[in-house]
């Protein structure tokens, strides 16, 4: 009889044994990727409420535009076509929904981006940049974006590049080589921010995945060391018995 | 017990170099390839790169955890440090500040995006519905 359930523990104890390695590098990888390439995502197609910028991050490109048009004295604006069936979102420093272009008369100057992705099989398969301006000064190459890796035309890392993408263009429009190019925007040493709250901090660089790997890393070596403690007191156990 | 040593020995050898190449991979700082690499100026470096080149060509050497574009220049995001490379004439300054420094330093620009109220941002980390994964 304890033959038997001693053959069934050992029996028990090999499954053990390759299922845990299987999960552990089989089944987390490859469910990890699948979910990295969006099988489990929403089919976003021709949800009109699918936009590309949130309404924080809206702000904050106009914002950004608004600043570079008064140090550079020409209007900045942004179109952009999610390919998702969303409207088309634009604004400029004259306003969400304004396009520069149609303002010939407050924004004798201006330049505008416009970023265009394709949908589809639930990821954004390619994004398209391309700048129009009326600047004779400015000769703006956005293929230069691409070269320096802010963003990838093909398999785009998504509309998180975005606000990279449009945040871009005043520096463009700056180191620009056309004659009588723009002056750099200054940036803005500790300019107190009203709006912070109180106890406004640094986010923490690793995400859940950093401790989740750490953690079964730990976990392999406690096993790894339960292991080898379980089989030196076994075998002094047997020693003694024979003994 | 030749067995559970093998076995254990495997198990420990393959958790601890999970844990090294985690713990290892950009932690590495770039504080002191900048000083080999670009001219002393002040309290920040120089190089005749324009921002997106410089911000570049560092992030080739040292991968940062996040990058901000802003009209004034590049943000690098390092665990240990905050590296600015903004615009000055035809090339760039770069500086670099320990990491909560550099956070209120430029908080004008990268503030929302790598942090906010209790260290939770709020800006610029991965867009509207969706992030195209």
């Amino acid at each position: 009889m304890s033959g038997q359930t001693g053959g069934q523990t050992k029996a028990w104890q090999v499954w053990l044994w390759i299922l845990v390695p299987l999960v552990l590098f089989v089944g987390l990888p490859i469910g990890w990727g699948m979910y990295d390439d969006g099988v489990f995502d929403e089919d976003l197609t021709y949800d009109v409420t699918a936009t590309a910028l949130g309404a924080g991050d809206t702000a904050r490109v106009q914002e950004i535009y608004t600043e570079a048009a008064i140090a550079h004295g020409v209007c900045y604006g942004w179109r952009i076509d999610a390919g998702t069936g969303a409207p088309i979102e634009e604004g400029s420093n004259l306003g969400l929904g304004v396009d520069v272009a149609d303002q010939t008369e407050r924004c004798p100057r201006w330049l505008r981006m416009s970023v265009t992705y394709s949908y589809m099989w639930k990821e954004w398969s390619s994004v398209n940049v391309s700048v129009t301006d009326n600047v004779a000064e400015v000769d703006i190459d956005p293929n230069v974006l691409e070269s320096h890796g802010i963003v990838q035309t093909l398999e785009p890392e998504g509309v998180s590049q975005l606000a990279d993408i449009l945040g871009s263009l005043p520096m463009l429009a700056a180191a620009s080589d056309g004659p009588g190019g723009l002056a750099p925007v200054p940036a803005r040493e500790q300019t107190p921010d009203p709006t912070a709250s109180t106890n406004d901090e640094l986010a923490p660089v690793h995400g859940v995945g950093w401790y989740l790997t750490l953690g079964v890393s730990g976990l392999l070596v406690a096993l790894g060391i339960y292991w080898i403690i379980s089989g030196a007191v076994k075998a002094r156990k047997a020693r003694h018995f024979n003994a | 017990m030749k067995g559970a040593a093998w076995g254990g020995g495997i198990l420990v050898f393959i958790g601890a170099l999970i844990a090294a190449l985690v713990l290892l991979n950009g932690s590495r700082s770039p504080d002191g390839w900048i000083a080999d690499h670009y001219a002393r100026s002040g309290d920040a470096w120089t190089t005749q790169k324009d921002p997106l080149a410089a911000a570049d060509e560092l992030s080739d050497e040292f991968r940062p955890v996040d990058r901000v574009v802003d009209p004034s220049g590049v943000f690098l995001r390092y665990p240990e440090v905050i590296v600015a490379v903004l615009a000055a004439g035809a090339g760039s300054k770069v500086y670099v500040d320990r990491a909560d420094v550099g956070y209120q330093r430029w908080h004008k620009h990268v503030g929302g995006r790598w942090g906010g109220p209790a260290g939770h941002a709020t800006l610029f980390r991965g867009g509207g519905p969706g992030d195209g994964k």
